[in-house]
């Protein structure tokens, strides 16, 4: 009972740092000619990371669905990313890494990246409203302004998880 | 002597009252206290102040004991009627907003009255860095559909709707990749397509493209809709020309065009919902 009462608030701690998180993404965005930092991947991973795949996976799909909502015509390619994005991170560093900071960036740089190059080759690339130039011009620097949001994230993360998932 | 100690007692009175009479006609004589009254006021003022402190404050301990239930009741009734005019307040400033908003669309109305107009706020933009859309607070429910365009409060070409939900619609702005609008330069009367670019989207620009290799283009020409086709109203502004490049095919040129609408500080737009071709 106790459990599953520390299991509900954790994910409602998750939902509400994801909530502020998006927020934070769509209201007060630091721009470096013209692009902003997405750290809802990051966020997805971090939960990853931190929970396993099953965690990062639902996780994953939710932080996905919202990215979609925000924009316009990724029509689900978001949550279904950020849903298998979550589990293949969940599992990998469950079985290979140690839950760590680098482990938590390493991830979010390359899940990042990975979203990037995906959205860009579908979206962009293929119907023909960008060329290869584009990946310079928003994915690299869309990266690098995101990366610096991890060790928050992660910090933040990580305190609801120890709080509510150790105590037990 | 021996007179005066029998009688002391009363020619003590007597005294006193003689006193009394000169003080008291002193006193009517000049106006003022004599200078007894003054010896003795600076003498007992303190103590009268120091008594009348402590009494004050017993009396409105108690006062305020007796009181206590009318002033909860008149705290809560001012509550109460602060609350009230907070209320009046915000409804004031929505009221304000509503007004400006009305005479906006009043103006857009008078402007141009072959157009109908649906306003709605913006309420959400593209949080990604690979398009520029806008999210409005109006849908279908409001006789949005799909490729609807929208226009500023001043009349400005923002872009067009390219999904519809019953409150809510998402329209791609001027600059954004999947822009194309036939278009023409006003002054001299040149026609192209208005259209997208993934660089000139990262700057808040557009190309006007496709146009004759010797045309007379001017930084500065004013660059409005054609309404070729009867897709959108013709003459509508979109943007000013601020630079001409050859395309790189080199059979055509196209010029850069900086919008006009403001789209980073846009806040209400004008869909327009239907319009008869003048």
């Amino acid at each position: 009972m106790l459990y599953h009462r520390q299991s509900i608030i954790k994910w409602c701690m998750y939902g509400l740092l994801l909530w502020f998180v998006c927020a934070i993404q769509i209201s007060l965005p630091l721009r470096v000619s013209d692009v902003h930092a997405v750290p809802i991947i990051a966020m997805a991973v971090v939960a990853a990371v931190l929970e396993g795949p099953r965690g990062g996976a639902v996780y994953g799909f939710f932080a996905g669905l919202l990215c979609d909502a925000f924009t316009a015509g990724a029509d689900g390619f978001f949550a279904i990313y950020m849903l298998i994005a979550g589990y293949v991170v969940g599992a990998v560093v469950r079985r290979y890494f140690r839950v760590s900071l680098m482990t938590a960036l390493i991830w979010a740089f390359a899940a990042h990246a990975v979203a990037d190059l995906l959205y860009f080759l579908f979206f962009m690339l293929i119907p023909g409203r960008a060329g290869p130039s584009a990946l310079a011009q928003v994915a690299l620097p869309e990266l690098l302004l995101t990366l610096p949001y991890v060790p928050f994230i992660y910090l933040i993360s990580r305190g609801i998880h120890r709080r509510l998932t150790e105590k037990y | 002597m021996k007179f005066l100690l029998r009688y002391k007692g009363l020619l003590a009175a007597v005294i006193v009252i003689i006193l009394v009479l000169v003080m008291a006609v002193a006193s009517m004589i000049t106006g003022g206290a004599t200078p007894v009254t003054n010896f003795l006021g600076v003498i007992f003022k303190p103590v009268q102040n120091f008594m009348s402190g402590i009494t004050g404050g017993i009396e409105s301990y108690y006062s305020s004991i007796y009181d206590y239930d009318t002033l909860l009741a008149e705290n809560a009734q001012l509550r109460l009627r602060i609350a009230e005019y907070e209320k009046a307040s915000r409804e004031y400033e929505e009221a304000i907003e509503e007004n400006e908003r009305l005479k906006e669309l009043l103006e857009v109305r008078t402007r141009r009255p072959e157009l109908d107009f649906a306003p709605a706020k913006i309420v959400a933009r593209d949080s990604s860095n690979w398009s520029r859309t806008l999210t409005l607070d109006q849908g279908s429910s409001s006789g949005i559909t799909k490729g609807d365009c929208v226009l500023s409060s001043e009349g400005y070409w923002v872009g067009v709707i390219t999904e519809v939900g019953l409150n809510w619609s998402t329209l791609i702005t001027v600059v954004d990749t999947d822009t194309t609008v036939a278009a023409r330069i006003f002054r001299t009367s040149v026609s192209g397509v208005a259209e997208g670019s993934f660089e000139l989207m990262q700057q808040g620009r557009l190309s006007l493209a496709y146009l004759p290799l010797d045309s007379d283009i001017q930084n500065g020409d004013v660059v409005m809709t054609t309404g070729v086709g009867g897709l959108y109203p013709k003459d509508i502004p979109i943007g000013e020309v601020v630079d001409v490049q050859a395309e790189d095919s080199g059979i055509s040129a196209r010029a850069v065009l900086k919008p006009y609408a403001e789209l980073d500080r846009l806040a209400q737009v004008f869909v327009v919902t239907d319009f008869t071709e003048g």
